[in-house]
């Protein structure tokens, strides 16, 4: 009989223990980061996206040679009138070729990061952008030269003249 | 309170309406037609507005944000679920029996209805004002009963059939105690009617009928509470729909919009235990607040005492609402043998025992 009401009474009692722990969480703040609207900052050496800055790059093909993958097409002209870009050691160097295409295909990445180590003027990086995901694997190769040779340019502007006499008015 | 009703939509139709000498059979069945869509439409929209409530608490008390992105606060979520329940597929088994099938969830779901028929919302707010309201609530409440075995033994499906069958067993012993609460309260109001026994608890937070025998009332409104939660398979006494041992219980085999008035029903029988639980213990719309203070605010003005009236009986019933959600991310489920013997073994001897001494304290 005794047992009988200390069972119910301690019945009572851990519920409202157990409330009490449950009403804390309700009144504290909440856990949840709302993904889209607020995202987590990134630590500093996170390897996400490769970006690259084809104005600085001297296609010296170092990344193309070491990336374990094989990910990095580079394409380059001999340049009219060398462009002076600084190293990563502050010294000027002349950049002989440019770029007309850098492409990464990104599908194939195993993000190391190891492109970006021997950059000489640290035109290959690893962003913190990692939303990588896309509908389509065509969408998944970036591409990043804007060539200063006029070798892409001249294509565009065969496929517009047809458009052109009926453009004119 | 309903011939009222009728006499004046008849005055209103007669005014204004080119139709006259119109049998009062017809009025009647118009003040059928708009008091129910009334009620349907209000028991809906709490039924949407309880399942987001349940689901952003249920977050809260997680440490979780809830459904915040449809609408403002995620409010506009419950409409977002009824499309989508709307526009799922309607599957029956083929091992179901059609009939039973089909016709389950709307017997469960006018039982739940039929409640709110009955229930005084305020002063002069209500459908229907019953000489036997109590015992017509414990009457069509049944009706929940008969919906859940019939979806459970015409699903035609294992897990369905226990889950209708551990329903039955629940609420049948559970409507025991609660049966018991109802007597004592009727022994002490002396009436069956609903608004009567809210106006004798008048006055303020004194008169209610928690604190007129402390505390024995106080143990009674706390098996009422307990035995309502079971009645309408609320988490610790959710047996009948243990999804981690029968999947879903009676309504395994539902889907669409026939899912849909199971889900209503239940939301819908929360605020109706809760509705009848402030009604009989916590002076239904009477203020906490003493009469004079009340006088003085609003005057004779029968308008907001009513509106004044619907407020505290939202608040109590909400706040009753809540606290069944609370204890339900709160504390784990019962074991079959566990919840029969609290019924039997604690809620059936202590209400039996409260109202024996109610009595006794009523004679001298």
């Amino acid at each position: 009989m005794v047992n009988y009401f200390k069972s119910i009474v301690l019945g009572l009692w851990s519920v409202l223990v157990g409330m009490a722990i449950t009403i804390k969480y309700l009144l504290t703040k909440k856990a949840t980061m709302e993904y889209p609207d607020e995202r987590w900052p990134m630590p500093e050496r996170f390897r996400g996206m490769v970006k690259c800055d084809s104005n600085k790059c001297i296609s010296c093909l170092y990344c193309v040679n070491i990336c374990p993958v094989s990910l990095i097409t580079l394409e380059n002209v001999k340049a009219d009138v060398p462009a002076k870009v600084i190293n990563l050691e502050g010294k000027e160097m002349k950049r002989l070729k440019d770029v007309t295409k850098f492409e990464v295909d990104i599908s194939k990445c195993i993000f190391c990061g190891l492109c970006t180590e021997g950059c000489p003027t640290g035109a290959i990086y690893m962003s913190k952008d990692y939303e990588l995901a896309c509908y389509n694997r065509k969408d998944m190769v970036y591409q990043y030269a804007t060539p200063s040779q006029p070798a892409s340019t001249a294509a565009p502007a065969v496929t517009a003249a047809p458009a052109t006499p009926e453009g004119k008015s | 309170m309903l011939k009222e009703y009728i006499d004046a939509i008849k005055a209103f139709a007669e005014q204004y309406l080119p139709v006259v000498n119109v049998p009062v059979e017809l009025w009647y069945i118009v003040w059928l037609f708009i008091f129910g869509s009334v009620v349907l439409g209000g028991m809906m929209t709490f039924a949407g507005l309880g399942a987001y409530m349940e689901r952003r608490v249920a977050g809260f008390l997680q440490s979780r944000l809830g459904p915040n992105r449809v609408g403002p606060e995620g409010l506009l979520q419950f409409m977002a679920d009824g499309i989508k329940l709307v526009m799922k597929e309607d599957l029956i088994p083929a091992a179901a029996d059609k009939i039973l099938f089909r016709l389950a969830p709307y017997i469960l779901f006018v039982g739940t209805l039929g409640v709110f028929a009955a229930l005084p919302f305020s002063k002069y707010v209500g459908i229907t004002n019953l000489n036997l309201g109590l015992l017509y609530i414990l009457a069509i409440s049944s009706l929940v009963v008969i919906g859940i075995i019939m979806a459970g033994w015409s699903s035609g499906n294992k897990w369905s059939l226990l889950g209708g069958m551990r329903s039955a067993a629940q609420i049948i012993s559970y409507e025991v105690p609660i049966g018991i609460c109802f007597l004592t309260i009727i022994m002490m109001a002396g009436s069956l009617n609903m608004n009567k026994i809210i106006e004798l608890q008048q006055g303020s937070i004194i008169n209610w009928f928690i604190f007129r025998y402390p505390p024995l009332t106080m143990a009674l409104f706390l098996i009422y509470f307990i035995a309502s939660m079971a009645e309408v398979n609320r988490t610790p006494f959710d047996i009948p729909e243990a999804e981690s041992e029968i999947v879903g219980g009676y309504h395994t085999e539902y889907s669409g919009m026939r899912f849909a008035f199971f889900y209503m029903g239940e939301y819908g029988n929360m605020f109706a235990v809760s509705a009848i639980a402030s009604i009989l213990f916590l002076g239904g719309w009477q203020s906490p607040l003493p009469f004079f203070i009340l006088n003085a605010i609003f005057g004779d003005y029968a308008v907001l005492t009513a509106i004044e009236g619907f407020g505290w009986f939202l608040a109590k019933v909400m706040s009753l609402v809540f606290l069944m959600m609370w204890l339900r991310w709160t504390l784990p489920r019962y074991r079959v043998d566990q919840m029969m013997s609290l019924c039997w073994k604690v809620l059936l001897p202590f209400s039996l025992a409260c109202m024996l001494i109610i009595g006794i304290w009523m004679m001298i």
